[in-house]
């Protein structure tokens, strides 16, 4: 027995010969309620008689019906399987357990159905219970026995579909549920009487269930029970391919017949005049049905209906329930079933898919088990391993600390020493390099010197210093010189590490040849200056004079800048000559270029006028600035403002002219300004400008400020022409202003470098001058004062006294200034005599300098006691 | 409810994986770095043992004879100082000067001259030169007398500078001589005044 009480959601559908129904319901539900509905036409020849035969197209057809979302997401299905091939059979039992009772039914299932119970599935259920003779309890049994093939294209069908059948409801228990009959016996009645209950029950109580069994119904889908009962309700399920009629007495079916329709009606409803015959003959005196109710798609063909009551003599009712088309009746009852009918089995929905889900799922837990395994074995495993491992670490710890400390201190002892060492050591290679004694090394240089020295040369010079011994050689020829440099290369006690030029006459001096020699030299006589300096200046307040500072002209130079410059060019040029001591001065930028440009930018706007014509290129026309007012056409308001542009940005004299004016301009009183009032306000918009033009005296300050001052100028037209109007008040600014419009107005060709001054011919003319002790440049009178001024500016007066003494003035005469400023001590007596040299010095001069020898400084060392080689060594350790 | 039962195995699997992933990252990972960081500073600590141990046997047969060299390095560095004269006072110039004038067989004239530092020790010492600037004129034998002097001298002296301008017709070099005197500033050597011959003294009046 297969009992089910299902619940939930799922499909109910039921397959006819033409029709198919399929509803989305409720299972188990008291009062069922169709959902989602849908009817379709089976396909042709895919069902017979319940019995699926075509499954692909039956699959295809509702595949497109399942698609809709209200059956999409329901995934469990329930047959009604009506079909003449499902028998039915009623037996009578000894009582005996379910379990027992359910084998010894499948045991014996070819007793009560003539068919081979290999191919059909036994559904059974108790309907009642009796007492037989001996009054033992005998179990009323109800049942059926179904195609498994048939059952199997069910469940294949739906599998297909992907969905799962919950069961598979025969529709005679489908539609004696929507009657809301059972086949169980009421209570009232479960204990029938032995006399009531025919013989042939009372044979198969007493053990021979064939004869039992061989009066049980046979026929096909007939439920017979041999009780009488009185006249009952008459159920009817007609559709166009069975009749199906059900007989319920007090809410039990009774009896059920399955028929299959297909010829004229009127057989069948003989055929079912019949089977209430039969109904009413195995009931001994039961009563026909007085009452038919009708479900199924013929339920609503009145002709059909009025038929059946015509033929059966009963009044027909249409079943109705709870607005449910009598069509649906077996729907309905599927969805309220309480019985199983398939084998549950059969149903394998996910397929092999299923299975392979299983499977991973299987695999999934027991690699999930493993790796938790895993996990806790390594975390187990790992502590122990590392605690072992850090156990092990401790130990050596301990043992090495016992070893370090019975053998601590050696190290610290020895580093000690070794730091000791390392101090004594350093202090003996700093000593030893600070020491430079090369007084040995010095004699043997001299010795050596007698041993090559050519007898016609002599030593005019010695040096000493650090870097080694400078030589000044007076060879008497050059070849003499070229043996004694081979000689020099071939020193014993020194190196020979530089050379000077050859000269007539004394050249390099011996400290040229070694730099720090040189350079104290330079010191010394800077020194000496300063000395001197300080003598003559306490020398002048002792006596009460009040001089000015030691400067004369308008240079700047003093006294001991001279002397500067002087000792500077004597040491360089190694001569007093004033042409030499000029040269010098020219050569080192001591008097330069740049200072004549700076000299010129201090001078006047005369001063400038008048070098200008000499050396420059002035600004002239034919055309005077009234005729060019006058000019027909008349000079624009732009070439009127470019030529006031081009004039003060570029022309120095016009700038300090135009300066001048603007001054004067701005001190007149209020209401007779020329310009100023107009240009007032922009000036004092401009603070920095109005500061510049109050305070400049410099040019190039003024020049800095020019730019912004000629945008205000030429701002328009009424500050143009004022500036015009004060421009007339210098003829000579007029006159030049007269040339800048005359070339904006293309009257006048340019001048190139106009009111500029050729810088580098003014410079060789005074050179020239200074070479030659002429007083001026190559200009005329005007400008020869301003050239003579310039030089005045930028060569000292005592070297320009010199120059204007130069006739007669003799090396010593110089000599003598120079020692009368430095106290006698730059020329030793004898070097520079104090009268002029009779002879000329023809002889060959060079000067070297000779390296001293490492070897050499260390052995002097080593006899007085100092010797490297004592130097202890450190104690060795092997490695 | 139902679908726990049908899932069970998933979710049986997702929970273990789960335990796991928290077993490994709450246990194991903070054992595992417990365990590699203590055993590094174990290591280590082992590592720096040994190398002391290495180092202290290495130097414990010489434990004997540091004291012994120390001892060579304090006399070699004494040694070594009293090759120079503590301090260079005006008293020691002068008579130094005394010295070049009776060999150079003429007068020279100076001015006192001040020690500048050339290095410092490490035992606090400080080698410095007294710079001594001579005017001097003299032949070239007293020349080239001058320079042996300083060479044989046992004083330790050299030539900074020296100018000689010589006048073949005189036989006459004048210059200028520039000398360091090398002085050694230490605790180590003692100064000594200069042995002066002591002239007759006591006078009833100090202008007398």
């Amino acid at each position: 027995m297969n009992k089910k009480k299902l619940s939930g959601r799922a499909l109910v559908i039921e397959l006819g010969r033409d029709k198919t129904r399929v509803a989305a319901m409720t299972l188990g539900s008291a009062m069922p309620a169709l959902g989602k509905t849908a009817v379709i036409d089976t396909p042709a020849g895919a069902v017979d008689d319940g019995a699926i035969l075509g499954m692909e197209p039956l699959r295809e057809a509702l595949r497109d019906v399942l698609r809709d979302p209200e059956f999409k997401k329901i995934r469990r299905v329930v047959f009604s399987l009506c079909s003449t091939q499902v028998i039915s059979a009623s037996a009578t039992l000894p009582e005996v357990p379910a379990k027992q009772l359910q084998k010894l039914l499948e045991s014996n299932m070819d007793m009560y159905f003539p068919v081979d119970s290999r191919d059909y599935h036994l559904v059974w259920t108790v309907v009642g219970s009796s007492l037989d003779e001996d009054e033992k309890r005998q179990l009323e049994l109800q049942l059926w026995a179904v195609p498994t093939a048939v059952l199997a294209r069910y469940y294949s069908l739906a599998n297909s579909l992907g969905l799962s059948v919950a069961a598979i409801d025969y529709v005679g228990a489908s539609v004696a549920a929507a009657f809301d009959a059972t086949f169980t016996a009421p209570a009232h009645r479960g204990h029938s009487t032995p006399a009531k209950k025919p013989k042939k029950q009372k044979k198969a109580k007493k053990g021979e269930p064939e004869a039992a069994a061989s009066e049980s119904a046979t026929a096909t889908a007939v439920m017979d029970l041999t009780v009488t009962r009185p006249a009952g309700t008459l159920c009817v399920m007609a559709d166009s391919e069975h009749l199906l009629m059900t007989f319920v007495e007090d809410g039990r079916a009774v009896m059920q017949r399955l028929l299959l329709r297909g010829g004229d009606s009127g057989d069948e409803l003989t055929e079912a005049e019949m089977v209430i015959e039969y109904y009413t003959a195995l009931g001994g005196g039961r009563d026909r049905p007085d009452r038919l109710t009708v479900c199924g798609e013929l339920a609503g063909d009145e002709a059909y209906l009025a038929m059946l009551e015509s033929y059966l003599g009963i009044p027909a009712t249409v079943w109705r329930s709870g607005g449910v088309s009598p069509e649906w009746a077996a729907v309905v009852g599927a969805s309220r079933m309480s019985k199983d009918f398939g084998v549950p089995t059969m149903d394998n929905p996910g397929g092999a898919s299923s299975q392979l889900g299983q499977i991973w799922q299987y695999v999934l837990v027991i690699a999930s088990a493993a790796a938790l395994v895993a996990v806790v074995i390594i975390t187990l495993g790992s502590r122990a391993v590392w605690n072992s491992e850090v156990e092990g670490l401790e130990n050596t710890q301990r043992s090495l600390q016992l070893q370090a400390a019975q053998s601590n201190g050696n190290a610290s002892r020895f580093h000690e020493y070794e730091n000791i060492y390392s101090n004594y050591s350093g202090d003996w290679d700093t000593l030893f390099a600070s020491l430079r004694t090369y007084n040995d090394n010095l004699n043997l240089m001299l010795g050596e010197l007698e041993t090559i020295l050519p007898t016609t040369t002599s030593v005019t010079q010695i040096g000493i210093a650090d870097e080694g011994l400078g030589l000044q050689f007076a060879c008497q020829s050059k070849e003499e010189a070229a043996y004694l440099i081979i000689a020099l290369r071939d020193l014993q006690y020194a190196t020979l590490d530089g050379i000077s030029n050859l000269t007539v006459g004394p050249g390099a001096s011996a400290q040229d040849m070694l730099p720090s020699l040189s350079a104290k030299a330079a010191e010394d006589a800077k020194a000496l200056a300063a000395l001197q300096s300080a003598q003559q200046a306490a020398a002048n307040g002792q006596e009460g004079e009040v001089e000015a500072p030691p400067t004369t002209g308008s240079s700047g130079f003093d006294m001991n800048s001279m002397m500067q410059l002087i000792l500077q060019a004597y040491s360089g040029s190694g001569s007093s000559n004033y042409q030499d001591v000029l040269q010098y001065a020219l050569d080192n930028n001591l008097i330069s270029e740049d200072d004549l440009i700076e000299a010129i930018s201090n001078l006047s706007p005369e001063e400038l006028e008048a070098l200008e014509e000499a050396y420059g290129h002035p600004p002239v026309t034919d055309y005077t600035y009234e005729e060019l007012k006058e000019h027909d056409p008349a000079p624009t308001f732009d070439q009127r403002k470019a030529a006031v542009t081009a004039m003060l940005s570029n022309d120095q004299i016009a700038q300090l002219k135009f300066y001048d004016l603007l001054v004067n301009d701005m001190s007149r009183p209020a209401g007779r300004k020329v310009l100023f009032d107009y240009i007032y306000d922009d000036l004092m918009d401009n603070s920095e400008l109005l500061s510049s033009l109050a305070s400049s005296g410099s040019i190039s300050e003024l020049q800095e400020a020019v730019p912004m001052l000629v945008e205000i100028l030429v701002k328009d037209e009424t500050t143009l022409a004022a500036t015009e109007k004060l421009m007339t008040e210098d003829e000579t600014l007029i006159s030049r202003y007269a040339y800048y419009l005359a070339v904006e107005m293309k009257l006048q060709t340019p001048i190139p470098d106009v009111g500029k001054i050729d810088v580098d011919k003014l410079w060789n003319d005074i050179l020239l001058s200074l070479a030659t002790g002429s007083a001026g440049g190559s200009g005329g009178s005007a400008s020869d004062d301003v050239v003579s001024g310039l030089i005045s500016d930028i060569v000292p007066s005592e070297l320009i006294d010199m120059m204007n003494t130069q006739n007669g003035v003799s090396d010593s005469d110089i000599s003598d200034i120079l020692n009368q400023i430095t106290g006698g001590q730059i020329f030793p007596s004898g070097a520079t005599g104090g009268e002029p040299q009779v002879e000329q010095d023809t002889r060959i001069y060079f000067s070297v300098a000779l390296g001293y020898k490492p070897a050499l400084i260390a052995a002097e060392l080593v006899r007085k006691g100092l010797d490297y080689g004592e130097k202890l060594e450190i104690l060795e350790v092997e490695p | 409810m139902k679908v726990l039962g049908k899932y069970w195995k998933v979710i049986l699997s997702v929970v273990m994986l789960i335990a796991a992933v928290v077993v490994f990252m709450l246990v194991y990972s903070p054992a595992k770095s417990e365990y590699e960081s203590e055993s590094r500073r174990l290591r280590q600590l082992n590592s720096a043992l040994q190398t002391s141990i290495a180092e202290n046997l290495r130097y414990a047969d010489v434990q004997d004879e540091i004291p012994v060299q120390e001892e060579a390095l304090d006399e070699s560095r004494l040694s070594l100082y009293e090759h120079f004269p503590r301090e260079l006072k005006e008293e020691d110039q002068i008579m130094y000067v005394l010295y070049l004038e009776d060999l150079f067989g003429t007068e020279i004239t100076f001015s006192f001259g001040s020690v500048s530092g050339i290095a410092a020790l490490s035992d606090g010492a400080q080698l410095g030169a007294l710079t001594l600037t001579v005017n001097y004129e003299t032949d070239y034998e007293g020349f080239k007398d001058m320079i042996e002097y300083l060479a044989t001298d046992s004083r330790i002296t050299s030539i900074k500078y020296a100018t000689l301008n010589y006048d073949p017709s005189s036989d006459r070099a004048t210059g200028s001589l520039t000398l360091l005197c090398y002085v050694l500033d230490s605790d180590l050597l003692e100064y000594t005044s200069p042995d002066v011959t002591q002239p007759e003294v006591g006078k009833s009046g100090i202008f007398d």
